[in-house]
């Protein structure tokens, strides 16, 4: 999406005369502002990680606990990106195709993981899921307690972990994919039924390149969310050192014991994971805009 | 290849927009079904196309005999061509128009050095070789149109349906198309039913002429008859012959309404 307005609208450079006003002013505005808000800190961060000597943090970010803790970390938030992919595609599908009483309701329902206080949900969760809750008594009596007690269970797990931060994703996906499915005329659905092609293949072939873009961004956010989230996580993980721990909560243990360079240093591990993996999917999206030409989407 | 259309129905809610069509269509013809807005020529020809069902009851219609009303439109194998052109925006034109091959099933498919025979011949066809790899937003309404008809030809269609294909172009393309669509049709006699408000056109292009307001059909004809023997008050207004005698003897004393029928064409 990002790439269908910078390829259509020309950049403006220096020098160029415009007629619209103010891009010095607002450049350095954005460049102030990204600055302060964003740049500076994570510069102080890193900056951190080398106040104290290097090899002991070097030992705690490559130490088995928080090679684990990455693992669940990015882990389960591409599961429950993934996860979202799914479903969010569907509730969007739903909520902009068809009229059935309750649209808006559900419409305003599916915000509710954005604005609920994060330690909320997770200790709804945790309630609902756990061996006692409604959801969990069921998952509890279908597996069987040995199962459960393996690694079945749905709260205090890394499962629990997963549905966690499904909850808080789901709005992303569902929020990006709505206008481009409003966007997307169903005369091209209807051509292609014409040109012979079955619902399946419509799907595939026109509607999935289509909103592929604004789908992958959508999950993007859901992941990056996902990777930072702490409050309604820590009441649904299991908290068991070198399995059980996401990557904030480590750090958030490490701070405790007043290790701030070693706090610091898997605080920035993460964002290096975090920066990679956006790369990753901003060549994605480049990649795809090419192939399919989908500047217009 | 001829299409029958048998008492058909259509409600949308309470407005009834089609109130018992019955229509035959002979292999080869050109028809154009004309009528203002609301009058159900879009509807009736969605409905032969198979997006669109008509209402529950005796209702049929038949490609070469065979009944369809039932069949789904990616079994129909009808050619349509929407007025927005509905072009597939991710591909390029050479894909647009290979995609009704690419879709079968693997026993109908094409051989790939088949579809590269076809496309291509139809891109000569529409005149657009040059712009095979191009994606549809870089050409002009014009030649997007063309695209829409060269994919809806490329699976060899048993009947060609045409949704006011030329309503969204500027009048002078409006008019090199037309004629270009009735050469075409002198060249492949493809059985084609076009939709459009507009009777100049209708009467340029067409065979028969299919007259439709309030949902039902108020004449059929070849565009002289039509012209010379309305049927009806609503085929005298909506062709801005109020009055036959005005037109063939026009003289100063009616310089009125000469001017109001002016105004309607």
């Amino acid at each position: 999406m990002s790439d269908a307005v910078s390829s259509s609208i020309p950049y403006r450079r220096f020098g160029n005369r415009t007629i619209l006003p103010g891009f010095h002013l607002s450049l350095g505005y954005t460049l102030i502002y990204v600055s302060l808000l964003v740049l500076i800190p994570m510069a102080f961060l890193v900056a951190k990680v080398f106040t104290e000597p290097f090899a002991a943090t070097w030992a705690k970010i490559t130490s088995d606990r928080a090679i684990a803790s990455y693992m669940l970390s990015f882990g389960a938030s591409g599961i429950a990106a993934l996860i979202n992919g799914v479903f969010g595609f569907i509730i969007a599908w739903v909520l902009v195709r068809y009229e059935f009483p309750g649209r808006r309701f559900a419409d305003a329902v599916v915000d509710l993981p954005f604005a609920l206080p994060t330690a909320v949900a997770g200790i709804s969760l945790a309630v609902l899921y756990g061996k006692n809750g409604t959801f969990g008594e069921w998952v509890h009596w279908a597996v069987g307690p040995e199962a459960w007690r393996a690694g079945w269970a749905t709260a205090n797990s890394n499962i629990g972990v997963t549905i966690a931060l499904t909850f808080i994703g789901l709005p992303f996906v569902v929020r990006t994919l709505q206008p481009v499915l409003e966007d997307l005329s169903t005369d091209i659905e209807e051509a292609a039924a014409c040109l012979g092609a079955t619902r399946w293949q419509t799907f595939w072939r026109i509607i999935v390149p289509a909103i592929l873009p604004a789908w992958l961004t959508g999950m993007t956010l859901a992941f990056g969310r996902a990777v930072g989230e702490f409050g309604s996580v820590i009441f649904i993980a299991s908290g068991v050192i070198g399995r059980g721990e996401i990557t904030p909560l480590v750090i958030y243990t490490t701070l405790e014991e007043g290790l701030y360079s070693q706090a610091a240093a898997l605080g920035a591990v993460m964002l290096v994971f975090s920066f990679l993996i956006l790369v990753v999917v901003s060549l994605l999206q480049a990649w795809n805009g090419r192939v399919t030409g989908s500047a217009s989407v | 290849m001829s299409v029958v259309i048998e008492s058909i129905h259509k409600t949308f809610g309470r407005f009834n927009a089609l109130e018992g069509i019955d229509l035959k269509v002979e292999t080869g013809e050109l028809v154009a079904l004309l009528g203002p807005s609301g009058s159900g020529k879009t509807t009736l020809l969605r409905i032969i196309a198979g997006l669109e069902f008509p209402d529950d009851g005796p209702g049929n219609i038949f490609f070469h005999g065979t009944d369809v009303t039932e069949r789904d439109a990616y079994e129909r194998r009808a050619g349509f061509v929407f007025q927005s052109y509905a072009l597939f925006q991710h591909m390029t034109v050479f894909e647009n128009i290979a995609f009704g091959l690419r879709v079968r099933s693997r026993a109908t498919r094409p051989s790939e050095a088949e579809i590269n025979a076809r496309v291509n011949d139809l891109l000569g066809r529409v005149q657009l070789t040059q712009f095979a790899k191009r994606f549809p937003n870089t050409l002009s309404g014009g030649q997007r149109q063309r695209v829409a008809l060269a994919r809806a030809l490329a699976i060899e269609p048993r009947v060609l349906l045409l949704d006011e294909p030329f309503g969204a172009l500027d009048a002078k393309v409006r008019k090199e198309l037309r004629r270009w669509l009735r050469a075409f049709h002198e060249q492949t006699r493809l059985t084609t039913l076009f939709v459009t408000h507009d009777q100049e056109e209708a009467f340029e292009v067409s065979d028969r002429v299919v007259i439709l307001g309030e949902g039902r059909i108020q004449q059929i004809g070849s565009p002289a008859e039509v012209r010379a023997n309305p049927a009806n008050d609503f085929v005298r207004k909506f062709l801005g012959l109020d009055d036959e005698s005005e037109l063939l003897i026009p003289s100063p004393l009616h310089e009125g309404s000469r001017a109001r029928e002016l105004d309607a064409v």
